[in-house]
């Protein structure tokens, strides 16, 4: 059975691992498509690999919940909930703000960075009160 | 309640983190607990209770006795 540390030390491996893997075929994508203008078969293909990593991180997390001892689970459980809503919120609202005012536009694919900083201003806030 | 779990834990003379070594929790699981921030589970209240050899009433105070 792994420690409390081993268990976070894994979690924390993990997240950074998928959120480079996620930065680096995103911006490589990014550039291919600039660079080269493939077709759409190509295109499709990169989104798709550009999406994976996501996975990866969502399984980080559920075996970081599954691992973690009941009072950190709680937390994060917590504190993922309100990451959620938080980004919802900006989804929707920003999302509305575009159809029906001149806001600029943010990319959908966008939502993902501002869930993990969500998600990390939530946890401040949540060691903050403490 | 609270004051009874950081009582047992200094008796024996271990630190928060060892406690949570032997119990398989965090560090800030036991600090929670100490501190009254967190209600454990029955199966960590009994872990608990059977590694100072008490009942778990002894250690945590139920509050639905009259």
């Amino acid at each position: 059975m792994k420690t409390a540390k081993q268990v976070q030390n894994d979690y924390t491996k993990g997240i950074i691992l998928y959120a480079l893997l996620y930065a680096a075929i995103l911006f490589a994508s990014i550039y291919a498509i600039n660079k080269f203008n493939p077709n759409n078969f190509v295109k499709i293909f990169l989104a798709l690999m550009t999406s994976l990593p996501i996975g990866g991180t969502i399984l980080v997390f559920l075996n970081y919940i599954k691992n973690a001892d009941e009072f950190i689970r709680a937390q994060v459980v917590e504190v993922f909930v309100k990451a959620t809503g938080v980004t919802f919120f900006i989804a929707t609202f920003w999302g509305f703000m575009e159809n029906y005012t001149a806001i600029s536009n943010i990319d959908f694919y966008m939502t993902y960075p501002i869930f993990w900083a969500c998600f990390g201003l939530m946890q401040g806030i949540k060691k903050v009160r403490a | 309640m609270k004051q009874v779990l950081k009582e047992l834990r200094t008796e024996i003379g271990l630190t928060q983190q060892e406690l949570g070594d032997k119990l398989s929790v965090s560090r800030q699981a036991i600090i929670a607990l100490e501190t009254g921030k967190h209600i454990p589970s029955l199966d960590l209240a009994y872990k608990i209770a059977a590694l100072f050899k008490k009942p778990i009433e002894e250690i945590f105070e139920n509050p639905y006795l009259p």
